[in-house]
């Protein structure tokens, strides 16, 4: 017969040992998880020293000599200061705004009207399609709508006995082109939160506002939008906290990483990465801790005002 | 207004179908068509022969790239889902002590980092990972997923836990034995995310990768994407049989490869769809 180790009273000692052992046990378990961070995110916390220091490979991260804020001051007067940090701020704001905010919300709310369910699957498998593509993939995509002799765009142009556009060469086209190519990439993706707030809202509402004589327009002021207004918060906190930090892929594949494009395409990201090329390692981490600490102020800071006006719609 | 959506949104998904479909077509046209009338929409002839490159003379080469990405995709996810479900479990448990610790310190990665520099140096320097299989089978555990874990497995019922505490299952038995299955859904789409997202990766061949042998197939699509020339260079390069230069169909061999490295995306598609859903309507509300 199995016996069975019921709970007995135990001794203080005994009950501290089980303690220890139960609290060790789970600790055992984060043990993994926590030296992944302490490895991989807090470690190069510490290395953002580099950025303060004159750093030479072969003298280390803290044997290097100490320079204060001289990186700092040398970005923020540099001529390549202004152009990649406009471009980046710009296309982050065109990022928020357009492609999470707008984009999202106006493909949210006509899903929303769609009462067939085959038809809303199909929409949906088709605008959530692209966020999983590799930016690769839609360069080489793009290349065949933008190529310079044989691209569609072109070959359109000229048939209509209009001159063809060198899209590459161009500096100016690209922000237009990079902007639609993010709304093309995570509109479905944006849509999909606003949707699934749009599906809270008890239907009662809309037939009540049709019984006081609104029509669609005004039911989706009244209605749809307030509802969708908390996810509106928290998606804009949470990209805030990212318009510095814009992901490389676009900028570097979609552009080739050509240098006669820089002056509209040219964002931190890749700045940084061609510093890397370069061996500016410290004055490339001074640029990374700007990025990054204008990030966490922007996020406290915007998440902090949201949690006065209406504090279920912040993050922390 | 019903009208207006359905006439707009169908719209939209010829538009959002279309480079995939224009991607397909070129690929699949032949070398004198695309000199002669540049990219089409219909080719007027069609050919395989960037497929077939790619399969057989560039064979090797290619599969490489493949065992490759697909190994490091598969190994990865699933230690990085492991070690998020292994920190989320005592999280997610009421006696464990220095919860508000470990979540501080978990919120605190999410909202600085140190930039990519000292990471960069750290990796290099420090680890000497570059041009090595290990670069890629580095875990990303996140705040997010971990937070992700521990909603979830507040869900589950305490006394399901109970009962297998008083039958005598350790810890990890708990998380692997109970919480695996009753949190299937979100352990695929985890995983899954996490198999995609090395598949779609090029920022670590990018920056830690200069040995062509261990070159993602994204990474090797980038390459030939970005110049004809350097496409040349590749295909010249990995050919087994030596081939008249003149004769490589690089147009299309380029968008052959994009085709495949849209693949994998294409199939996991429908199973992320699903989770995707569901995880959004959990991760919305406050962990």
């Amino acid at each position: 017969m199995k016996t069975r180790n019921l709970p007995q009273t135990l001794t203080a000692k005994e009950s501290f040992l089980s303690r220890l052992k139960l609290q060790g046990g789970y600790y055992l378990m984060i043990l993994p998880a926590v030296m992944c961070f302490l490895l991989f995110n807090y470690a190069p916390m510490i290395g953002v020293y580099m950025g303060f220091t004159d750093y030479k490979p072969a003298r280390g991260i803290f044997g290097s000599r100490f320079v204060g804020l001289a990186h700092f001051r040398q970005f923020f007067g540099s001529v390549d200061f202004v152009r990649v940090f406009r471009n980046t701020l710009l296309y982050s704001i065109a990022r928020i705004a357009l492609v999470n905010l707008l984009t999202g919300m106006i493909f949210a709310l006509l899903l929303y009207e769609i009462r067939s369910k085959l038809a809303n699957k199909i929409y949906h498998t088709c605008m959530l399609l692209p966020a999983f593509l590799a930016w690769t993939v839609i360069s080489a995509a793009l290349l065949i709508i933008l190529h310079p002799d044989k691209g569609l765009l072109n070959v359109l142009l000229k048939s209509m006995g209009l001159e063809a556009v060198s899209w590459y060469r161009e500096a100016r086209y690209w922000p237009a082109i990079i902007t639609l190519c993010q709304i093309y990439k995570f509109a479905g993706m944006a849509s999909i939160y606003f949707y699934s707030a749009l599906l809270s809202i008890d239907t009662e509402l809309f037939a009540a506002a049709r019984l006081d004589g609104a029509n669609r327009l005004q039911q989706i002021r009244y209605i749809s939008l307030p509802a969708m207004s908390r996810v509106f918060c928290i998606t804009l906190i949470m990209q805030l906290g990212s318009v510095l930090t814009t992901s490389i892929s676009p900028f570097y594949e979609l552009t080739f990483n050509q240098t006669q494009l820089y002056e509209t395409t040219q964002v931190l990201g890749t700045y940084i990465f061609n510093g890397l090329g370069g061996g500016r390692y410290s004055f490339m981490t001074a640029v990374g801790l700007v990025q990054s600490l204008i990030g966490v102020i922007l996020v406290l800071t915007a998440n902090g005002v949201v949690s006065r006006i209406d504090p279920d719609s912040a993050m922390f | 207004m019903q009208r207006f959506s359905y006439v707009f949104l169908g719209a939209m998904c010829v538009v959002f179908l279309f480079p995939m479909y224009a991607a397909l077509m070129v690929s699949i046209s032949s070398r004198e068509s695309i000199l002669r009338y540049g990219y089409q929409l219909f080719p007027s002839q069609f050919s395989l022969e960037a497929y077939r490159l790619l399969f057989t003379e560039y064979g090797v080469s290619l599969l490489r790239a493949i065992v490759l990405t697909v190994g490091t995709g598969i190994v990865q996810p699933l230690f990085t889902v492991f070690l998020c479900m292994l920190m989320a479990y005592p999280l997610s448990q009421d006696d464990f002590r220095g919860r508000k610790f470990w979540r501080v310190f978990l919120v605190v990665t999410m909202l600085f980092s140190g930039g990519i520099v000292p990471s960069y140096i750290l990796k290099t320097r420090f680890l000497h990972l570059q041009d090595t299989v290990m670069i890629f089978l580095i875990p990303t555990v996140s705040a997010w997923s971990i937070f992700l874990f521990r909603v979830f497995y507040i869900n589950i019922e305490k006394a399901i836990v109970e009962s297998a505490r008083i039958d005598g299952a350790n810890r990890l038995q708990i998380v692997l034995r109970i919480m695996l299955p009753l949190t299937k859904p979100l352990v695929a789409m985890e995983f899954f995310s996490g198999f995609l997202a090395r598949w779609n990766d090029i920022n670590i061949p990018l920056y830690y990768i200069r040995n062509r042998n261990l070159y993602t197939v994204q990474f090797m699509l980038q390459e030939m994407i970005r110049s004809a020339e350097r496409a040349k260079a590749l295909l010249e390069a990995g050919l087994s049989t030596s081939f008249n230069a003149q004769e490589i169909p690089i147009e299309s061999t380029r968008f052959a490869l994009a085709v495949i490295g849209a693949v994998p995306a294409l199939i996991l598609f429908p199973f992320l769809q699903k989770y995707y859903a569901k995880g959004i309507s959990i991760g919305s509300t406050k962990g």
